[in-house]
This record gives structure tokens, sequence and C-alpha cells, in this order.
């Protein structure tokens, strides 16, 4: 299914109904199972990766409508598979190249989805107006259905009103990459992508604004003094080996020096933060394609 | 079982619990010396293997073993004062030189160009289309 977006081609647009997605879910699990009746209470245990959201004209994934109703296993898959589809999204369109060395955790775009960051760190992954405050975006399997419904409910409004995208690698290139990236190529780069028009985050990030929920939650916007740049500093997630790029580090946790008490979800950070060659650090792009499976296990034990 | 490239430095592993590299690597030969690692970067630690490309664990250790390898080259050519006296003896009489890490850093673009990757490298004189280096000018030219 990840070759559709490759290939350009889009699904159907919003607003998606649960039905629409529902059905979307057994058609790809006939695709993938020939036997299966087709029974929608029959269905055995499916594989995550069945589920298929809907996209937009430009390939963005679309969350469907949901509700309280709507089954915990459901809403937790339809998170899961979002957040991959957006990682997807930029790593198959190679809008985000440049980002794929910025942004660490993030860019590991087909390797997994890197929750315990995430949950550590909801701020930098999630745009500010689209977090809540009283629950945290984790492992959706670490998730109450609360939670899960709070998030996906809430990006599915902003959604419905072209809303700034909650995930921040969504549209991390207009900002992070302008950093680092000549005048000239990022008038090219934005032309090229978005067709010259205006991105929705225009729209919302214009001023500083409060809302208020009927849960009693409290949005807080930064306006213009909130965007991705700001919250986090190109700096600070490349974690160059130089002095300053490495103070930098220190101000969203130390990276170790000692491989031995480099925590796994901190090994990108830690390898871009030992050499700022632009040979190796072309090479560490390698992690963000290579496969994730245990097939090299074989090979590690060898040498 | 096979073996894919040549034997690796036996420091080149997330086990590993030393901040520096050791002493064996300052040597011009042996198991974990810089020969050592060149020989294996030679040998194309990210080969493939029965047909399918090297996976993340392959990766993430082939890049363990070369970045370990630069910032030990970096501290010994490039640190001096009071952080230099913060390193170990046999750092600071190290007798690699930038002719050493030329060949480092060349081995490191032969495995870029085996992947396939080295045809974008940026032109590192040329400055733009790369991310920002403040100091890697210095590994340019000699």
């Amino acid at each position: 299914m990840w070759k559709d977006w490759a290939e350009g081609m889009c699904r159907p647009h919003y607003p998606v109904t649960a039905r629409m997605v529902t059905d979307q879910i057994h058609l790809e699990f006939d695709s993938d199972d020939e036997t299966d009746g087709g029974d929608d209470n029959g269905e055995a245990e499916k594989p995550e990766e069945a589920l298929v959201l809907a996209f937009r004209d430009d390939g963005y994934p679309l969350l469907p409508a949901i509700d309280s109703n709507t089954p915990l296993e459901m809403l937790k898959r339809v998170l899961r598979v979002y957040v991959r589809e957006v990682r997807s999204k930029c790593s198959s369109s190679g809008r985000c190249a440049s980002l794929t060395i910025l942004i660490s955790e993030f860019q590991k775009l087909s390797g997994r989805i890197p929750w315990a960051a995430i949950r550590a760190n909801n701020d930098a992954h999630i745009v500010k107006k689209c977090q809540r405050t009283k629950y945290t975006l984790d492992d959706p399997s670490r998730m109450t259905h609360q939670a899960v419904l709070r998030f996906l409910n809430h990006w599915y409004s902003r959604q419905g009103d072209k809303k700034v995208w909650p995930l921040k690698f969504l549209k991390p290139e207009r900002n992070a990459v302008a950093a680092v990236e000549p005048e000239s190529a990022r008038g090219r780069r934005d032309s090229t992508v978005n067709g010259g028009e205006p991105q929705e985050e225009d729209i919302d990030d214009k001023g500083s604004d409060i809302e208020a929920h009927e849960d009693g939650e409290i949005e807080v916007d930064g306006g213009d003094n909130d965007n991705v740049s700001q919250q986090i500093p190109v700096e600070q997630v490349t974690g160059m080996g130089d002095k300053g790029g490495q103070e930098k580090v220190a101000e969203i946790g130390e990276v170790p020096t000692i491989p031995a008490q480099v925590d796994p979800i901190q090994r990108t950070r830690f390898l871009k933060s030992l050499s700022n060659y632009g040979g190796y650090q072309k090479l560490i792009g390698l992690l963000d394609t290579a496969d994730v499976s245990d097939h090299d296990w074989l090979i590690m034990a060898c040498y | 079982m096979e073996a894919v490239g040549r034997p690796g430095p036996d420091w080149g592993h997330w086990g590993y619990n030393m901040a520096t590299l050791p002493a064996a690597f300052h040597k011009r030969t042996g198991a974990g010396s810089l020969g050592n690692v060149l020989s294996w970067v030679k040998g194309n630690p990210l080969r493939s293997f029965e047909g399918k490309a090297a996976g993340y664990r392959r990766v993430e250790k082939a890049l363990l073993v070369i970045g370990l390898t630069l910032r030990e080259m970096d501290r010994v050519l490039f640190t001096d004062g009071d952080d230099a006296r913060k390193l170990p003896d046999y750092i600071n009489k190290s007798l690699l030189t930038l002719v050493d890490l030329d060949k480092a850093m060349e081995g490191c673009n032969d495995l870029l160009q085996e992947v396939g990757l080295n045809k974008s490298l940026p032109e590192p004189e040329d400055g733009s289309n790369t991310i920002a280096e403040p100091s890697a000018s210095r590994y340019v030219r000699f």
C-alpha cells in the first residue's frame, strides 16, 4: 500500500467516516487473504499494517471520524497507523531529504516509531495546539481509551478546519530547513512541493490564541513565536560533533560519550554526535532506509 | 552462518564501556588498531548478504565503528590545552597523523560509494546543499 503514494495515487478525500475506513480495512484484508469471507464480525486477528487511511490530494493522511463507540483497539490502530503514514509520507515523497539528517528520531522513517522519545517530550513532536494537557501521547498500547480518543478527536476536528497538522514532521521543512538551506533552494522547494499555495499552517499560526474545550482542556498557542524551528532548533537535533552542537544537544538531554551508556533510542543522536565529517553524516542517512529485521542478527553474530 | 566482510575491531559494539578507544587503536597494526578499522571498512561491512541490503543493526554498527574512529582521531589531532590534559596519555602520545585521518575519511567515502550515496555528496567547498558544518572545513583540505 505504500507504493501507491510513491506513484502519486490518492485515496478518497475527507470527510472520511469510520465506515469508509472500516471498508478499506476489509478491502485490504481481502487482498491479503483470499480465504476471508469478508464478514465484519468474523475477522480474526489481522496485521496492524492492513489498516489504511484516506489521503488528501497531496498525499497527506487523513484521520477518520471516530467516536466513543469506536473500539479501543481500532482507535489505537488508527493512531499508530496515522503516525506511521505521516512518517512514510515524509520519506516516500523525498520532501524531507535534508530533515532526515536534521531530525534524528522521527526520521528513521522506515524504522520503529520512537514512542519513548515522543512520550518523553510531546512538545518536540506535537504541535502545541494539538497536544492535550491532561494526556500524553505515547505508544498507543500504553494509552487509555480516553487518551487516544481525545487526541484523535481533537486532531480530526482540526483537520476538518484545515488547521495545522498535529505532528511536527508533517510540515517541518518550512522552518527547520530554512536554517540550513540557501534562500534560492528554499524557494525552489516550496514552489515544487506546495505548488505555490499557502500552507495551512500559515492560516493557523498568525498571532496567539487561546482555545477552551468542553473537556476543560485549554490550548494556548504561542502564535508567531510558536513555530517548529523555535521549538526544535536545528542545532538541538543535529547533535554535531562540535562543542556548540553538544551544548545544544544537552538542552534536550545529554548524549553520553560511552557507547554502553547510550539508550537505544538515543543511538542515532549519539552516532551523529561522533563526527561532523560530511561523508560520515551522509552515511548516517542510511539508517533512514535500512531494513529493521532480524536478518542481520545472524550476520552480526559472525563479526 | 556466513560472515560478511572482515573482522571488525573488538571495541566496535554498543557494549563498549570507555569514553575513548583503547591504546591498541593508536598502534599501526593489530586487532582494534586503525589499520584494523581501515581493513574492515575496505571489506565493505555494508555489503549485501544473500541479496538483501544491510539491515538497520549492521548499518548502526558500521556507523558506530566509523564514528568512534573519527571522534578518536579528532581528539588526537585537534585537542590541545586543558582538554588534552584530560585525555589518557596514550592519546596525547598517539602517532596518528592527518594522513591517517585522510585515510579514514577515504574509507568513509569509499563506503558511501559502495552503497551508492556518494553521487549526491555535496561539494564541501561549495557550501550549498549541505548540512551545517561549522567546523568541518578543517577536514576538507590538507
